[in-house]
């Protein structure tokens, strides 16, 4: 019986190709995960064991001063900065963006392919020019050291990519369903708001996720744009805790680096399907 | 009615007496000085800063420290942005080598139009000169890092060399190196001759300069033109080639690498500068100590041919902007930051450094009667902070390292130095 119900289970044909896929994808994983496993078992080790001859994979025991050190100090508020800068700036890039995306894609306009054209064109500018343009305007405004300052500049970086990224999602999205309603009476905020909006829902995560994870990221402006320790986003915390000459704080480095990449992959894991669905629309012609 | 006139009457007391508290407390707090740098990032700096900032405030009621923490690789970029951005600080900490920078941006405010002539002559020669700019002294030696050679004595004895006796010229330290390199290790635990800094790093042809000069080479001729393509500079790099081949030292070493190998008490020696003692006894975990009898000790560069010794000095100075609000009240910060002997002292004590440029100073008190600050003192006539003054120091750097490294993998080094030489003209326009 048993050999009879086993031969009944055809076993998988895998085309040399498909195999060739696989070993390729595995090595990549390994590739790409193993600076990562490194860097969250540094955490767990003490700084001698970090210099030792020869070097240990493995922590010869868990050592978890580290990880407390990175909920201590500066750090928390290190974080909640990142969050609050984070946060508003994957918002309000996101509303803007896709608003301006909106426009761009159903306003039929030689000036909407200019406005197209001028917002890829400002992704060419050299990042220290725009940046000491942008200092001295928030100077003047006396908005340097404040939030405000940061999400200004983390929106202006992101803005672009956004305007294109709603732009090709809303080109998918079918505009009869749009004439119909207006047919029916409804005005262009009702349309926006109850029917384009969510439908773009996949598109509007995948824009907000990426804003998010860049100005999480982001270390030039947050380090320029703000000057008391009370204000610095967490990559120029980072810096100035970890990142000098005379620092050997691995473990600590390392711990601190393993919990900021949590909340990035928590929001991954949480809007993984959208990301995928919004990031490859307009990617198959219909 | 009345009770909303009474009502409005009230309120506007409120205001005014808030507005008149929020006024007085604006007039008492009305003197900041703002200060960019990262000396307060280091722990083994932070509680001597900490200390000139409460003692500066407490000595100047009303007038505050606002203090801007940058990392050194990022100060340079942050302060000419604040520059351009018309939002300059008071005062900057900088690397000696950014003075041409800063100066050629005209943004720096000359110190000897605002200290006394007597306090200023009390640094080193050699750092005042680098540091002045048409007749002007726009910047003042704080931190003083005179790159000396650190030495294992342990390893020295192992090889059969006496620790008491350092190698004193360029041929005696490579027979050195070559003996402390036969004793070999194994595997990871390998013993390296010395542990130069080999990487791609602009660092790294800086850190070539006393070897250059101890093999009889220059880097600027008689006419101030930049040049690496002489035979000392071929001599010198074909004797990193040579060191690495015969495995005394490794051939991509970047600093922390250099510096691990030698605080592990694998490497006869090293060029560094006096943090050499904190970070030999942290990554040692004490298990290494510097002292004149101890395991490590330090001395000057071996000399050249000529008997001349030569070393750099990666100094940190303190600069005032053009822009600074109250240059008085900022040169007075600046002259308590390196002339008031407490707090200097208490950096010290805290820091294990040299805390001023200020001769009459380092050479007294606990400074004085410490033998490892006094070898660095020894060696600051002879060292030299700005050995390429020019705007483009860290371009010609750049330049240079790619040649150091072909060669040490073989390339021809007239070859590579000619080319070392074209991009140096090509950035400079010579």
């Amino acid at each position: 019986m048993t050999s009879g119900s086993s031969a009944s289970v055809p076993l998988p044909r895998l085309h040399p190709r498909a195999v060739a896929s696989y070993v390729v994808i595995v090595v990549s994983l390994v590739l790409l995960l193993l600076p990562v496993l490194w860097m969250v078992l540094t955490a767990f080790k003490t700084t001698d064991e970090v210099f030792r001859v020869p070097p240990t994979i493995w922590p010869s025991e868990a050592n978890w001063k580290p990880i407390a050190y990175a909920f201590s100090g500066s750090l928390p508020r290190f974080f909640l900065n990142s969050i609050i800068i984070a946060a508003c700036t994957a918002v309000v890039t996101t509303v803007v963006g896709a608003l301006t995306g909106y426009g761009i894609s159903r306003a039929r306009h030689w000036s909407t392919s200019a406005l197209l054209m001028f917002f890829l064109a400002s992704m060419a500018f050299p990042l220290p020019l725009l940046m000491i343009s942008i200092y001295y305007l928030l100077s003047v405004l006396q908005l340097l050291n404040t939030y405000a300052a940061v999400i200004i500049g983390h929106m202006l970086l992101t803005l672009p990519i956004v305007v294109w990224l709603t732009k090709g999602f809303i080109d998918d999205l079918p505009v009869e369903v749009e004439q119909s309603a207006y047919i029916d009476g409804a005005g262009p905020l009702r349309i926006l708001f109850d029917m384009v909006l969510p439908m773009m829902r996949p598109g509007l995560a995948a824009a907000g996720l990426y804003v998010f994870v860049t100005s999480w990221n982001e270390f030039v402006f947050g380090l320029s744009f703000t000057s008391s320790t009370e204000m610095r986003p967490l990559p120029a915390g980072i810096s100035l805790l970890f990142l000098q000459e005379f620092q050997y704080q691995w473990p600590e480095m390392m711990a601190v680096a393993t919990v900021a990449t949590l909340p990035i992959l928590l929001l991954f894991l949480a809007f993984q399907n959208q990301f995928v669905e919004g990031v490859t629309a307009g990617a198959v012609k219909h | 009615m009345k009770m909303l006139k009474r009502a409005t009457g009230r309120w506007a007391a409120i205001l005014a007496a808030s507005a008149l508290a929020t006024g007085v407390a604006a007039s008492a707090h009305a003197e900041s000085i703002k200060m960019m740098g990262w000396v307060g990032l280091f722990d083994f700096q932070k509680a001597g800063w900490e200390r000139i900032v409460s003692d500066f405030e407490a000595q100047n009621p009303g007038v505050t420290i606002e203090y801007i923490g940058t990392p050194f690789e990022d100060t340079l970029n942050q302060a000419t942005v604040a520059i351009l951005g018309n939002n300059a600080p008071d005062v900057i900490q900088i690397a000696s080598s950014w003075v041409p920078q800063l100066a050629g941006m005209g943004a720096l405010e000359p110190l000897s139009d605002h200290l006394p002539a007597d306090e200023i002559a009390q640094f080193p020669k050699a750092s005042l000169d680098a540091a002045t700019i048409d007749s002007k002294v726009l910047a003042l030696d704080w931190l003083p890092g005179p790159i000396s050679m650190g030495y294992n004595r342990t390893l020295m004895k192992k090889a059969g060399l006496d620790p008491d006796s350092p190698p004193k010229t360029w041929d005696e330290f490579t027979n050195a190196v070559d003996k402390i390199c036969a004793l070999g290790g194994d595997g990871d635990a390998k013993i390296y001759g010395v542990s130069l800094r080999t990487a791609r790093n602009p660092n790294s042809a800086h850190w070539a300069l006393p070897i250059i000069w101890a093999n009889g080479g220059s880097v600027v001729d008689e006419s101030g033109k930049v040049s690496f393509n002489n035979d000392g500079v071929r001599k010198a790099f074909d004797w990193y080639r040579d060191v690495i081949r015969r495995g005394c030292s490794q051939e991509a070493f970047d600093i922390q690498g250099s510096r691990n190998v030698f605080a592990q008490g694998r490497a006869g020696f090293i060029f560094e500068g006096p943090w050499l003692r904190g970070l030999v006894e942290k990554l040692s975990g004490g298990k290494l100590s510097v002292a004149p009898e101890g395991d490590v000790w330090i001395a000057p560069v071996p000399a050249a041919a000529d008997g001349k010794v030569k070393q750099i000095e990666n100094s940190n100075m303190l600069v005032m902007t053009k822009q600074a609000k109250n240059k008085k009240l900022a040169a007075k910060f600046i002259s308590f930051v390196l002339g008031n002997k407490d707090t200097v002292e208490y950096f010290y004590e805290t820091s294990q450094q040299l805390t001023t440029g200020r001769l009459d100073i380092l050479k007294q008190g606990k400074m004085g009667a410490d033998p490892y600050i006094q070898a660095f003192v020894d060696t600051l006539p002879v060292s030299d902070p700005l050995p390429i003054n020019n705007p483009q120091v860290n371009a010609i750097l750049d330049a240079v390292t790619p040649a150091l490294q072909s060669i040490i993998q073989g390339g021809d080094a007239n070859d590579e130095l000619s080319n070392a030489d074209r991009e140096i003209d090509r950035t400079l326009g010579q």
